[in-house]
């Protein structure tokens, strides 16, 4: 969330850390802050970046738990 | 047999290679004790940044700059006495004098051309509040300190715009201005005048949000960690409860917002921006985070207590409620308090469900409009007017002070109701 207040709103595909980029939460605040319907494109949009995100974390997630059960056995 | 392996020869401690080695240890000893050091010094350094430009910046969120207005009220209000602006008719008879328009005669009657935009906003709400706690000052000529717009606010404190540094200059010669405490910060709510702004409104709305919360997210936490750690059976399907539980203390706080836009608002038409939304949306995040403390809490409860318990007849809820639950609460409790606080600092989710709107009152009511203290500064950070820069910094120093409260009160209860064995 803090990335709101610091990143940009421009996508921009680069390497360079320098560079000015935006991130998935950054967009769905700003899609997701106006006055559309809930049905609209915007939403929906908001909502698929949403999943995205979700889907991230929870492979983040699975890997991380797996790595915890593999090591935490070996020393039970 | 041989020699050698029966009689080793005895290690050369002071010879040179042996002495070189000892060196090369205590050698990278002090190096990692550098590093270990060198990385705590850094992050205290970065928070000492942190505080001392908040503080820098905050403190002056603080005060105000107020300007000497003399009124003449027996004329300017045509005979009101101070009994007929006091008693319960106080409000109804000050209404019914016109208390901006006679302070905007007032000072463009003192200060001529310089009294265009002078004042803040909220100055005649000021100048009636004074009469309200002392009605004996309308019947006199009375100098009252009123607070002054934003843009000349700015120019006295630091520097601001060359016309209001030039007002300022003008004022300032004639003793005019001074600075006083600003009591509208801690009391007002949002406005456009940054010199008008307050803190409270959003402070109301956070603790009632939080309120919500804590009363939804901390009994089913609770109970969700019992049953997990004491009745439920190891299998497949606990398994995957456990992932997901994780899965979800980890998820980004914004799909919480995704998740209370579309269940609570859209599905079940709950009022939008209030508190009772807000409140629910930031217990489904808080909850997992309780699971997880409270199910290490109950962990860590020896079984010998169980087994004891159970030994001389006591039934399986008795040792759950007189026992384990007793001794697992610290954790618990401290665990929920660290929740909380994290929820309490929480600005997306909130924006989400629409705790972005422009607030002027403070909320009365669980289903009303509110407002959230961070999405406050969220909301001011974002603001084009420079006097809303200190403004703030001073909505943060609030909000740390309120976490730091929080954290100081988790870590009494650890350190006052830890047992350990």
């Amino acid at each position: 969330m803090i990335v709101v207040m610091a990143a940009g709103y421009t996508a921009n595909l680069t390497a360079n850390p320098f560079a000015t980029i935006t991130t998935v939460t950054v967009q769905i605040v700003a899609l997701l802050t106006g006055d559309q319907d809930f049905g609209s494109p915007h939403t929906l949009a908001a909502f698929a970046l949403g999943l995205a995100l979700f889907v991230t974390t929870f492979f983040l997630n699975y890997v991380a738990l797996r790595a915890v059960k593999k090591y935490r056995e070996a020393y039970e | 047999m041989s020699n050698a392996i029966m009689e080793p020869t005895p290690t050369d401690w002071n010879g040179q290679i042996m002495q070189k080695r000892i060196a090369g240890r205590y050698a990278a000893e002090r190096r990692f004790k550098a590093m270990g050091f060198l990385a705590v010094a850094l992050s205290t350094l970065f928070l000492a940044f942190l505080l001392f430009t908040m503080m820098g910046q905050g403190l002056r969120g603080f005060q105000r700059t107020e300007i000497a207005v003399d009124f003449d009220f027996p004329a300017l209000t045509s005979g009101a006495t101070a009994a007929s602006i006091s008693g319960p008719n106080a409000d109804a008879a000050l209404n019914s004098m016109d208390i901006p328009g006679i302070v905007e005669l007032a000072v463009s009657e003192q200060y001529g051309e310089l009294s265009e935009g002078l004042l803040t906003t909220g100055a005649a709400g000021n100048a009636r509040q004074m009469l309200l706690d002392n009605p004996s000052l309308v019947t006199a000529k009375q100098q009252l300190w009123l607070p002054v717009d934003s843009r000349l606010d700015v120019a006295f404190k630091r520097d601001g715009e060359p016309a209001a540094e030039q007002t300022v200059a003008a004022l300032a010669q004639k003793d005019a201005l001074r600075t006083g405490f600003n009591w509208t910060f801690l009391t007002g709510a949002d406005a456009t005048d940054p010199s008008a702004v307050g803190i409270w409104a959003a402070f109301k709305g956070s603790l009632m949000t939080m309120a919500i919360t804590l009363m939804l997210a901390f009994p089913v936490g609770i109970l969700a960690a019992l049953y997990l750690e004491e009745y439920a059976a190891k299998n497949k399907l606990t398994d995957i409860i456990e992932v997901s539980i994780n899965n979800l203390a980890a998820v980004p706080s914004i799909i919480f917002g995704l998740l209370g836009l579309a269940v609570f608002l859209t599905m079940f038409g709950m009022p939008r921006s209030s508190a009772l939304v807000g409140g629910l949306t930031l217990a489904l995040m808080t909850m997992p985070v309780i699971v997880i403390a409270g199910r290490n809490a109950v962990k860590s409860v020896p079984p010998s207590i169980r087994d004891a318990a159970l030994g001389i007849g006591a039934s399986p809820v008795q040792v759950v409620f007189h026992h384990v639950l007793p001794l697992a609460l610290p954790g618990i409790l401290t665990g929920t308090i660290i929740g909380m606080a994290r929820a309490l600092g929480e600005t997306a989710p909130l924006l989400m469900i629409g705790m972005r709107a422009f607030i002027p009152a403070a909320p009365e009511g669980f289903t009303e409009a509110t407002t959230a203290l961070p999405v406050q500064i969220y909301l001011w950070s974002d603001e084009v007017n420079q006097g809303f820069v200190e403004k703030t910094s001073a909505a943060i120093i609030v909000l740390l002070i309120f976490l730091l409260g929080m954290n100081a009160l988790a870590i009494y209860l650890r350190n006052r109701f830890e047992t350990r064995w």
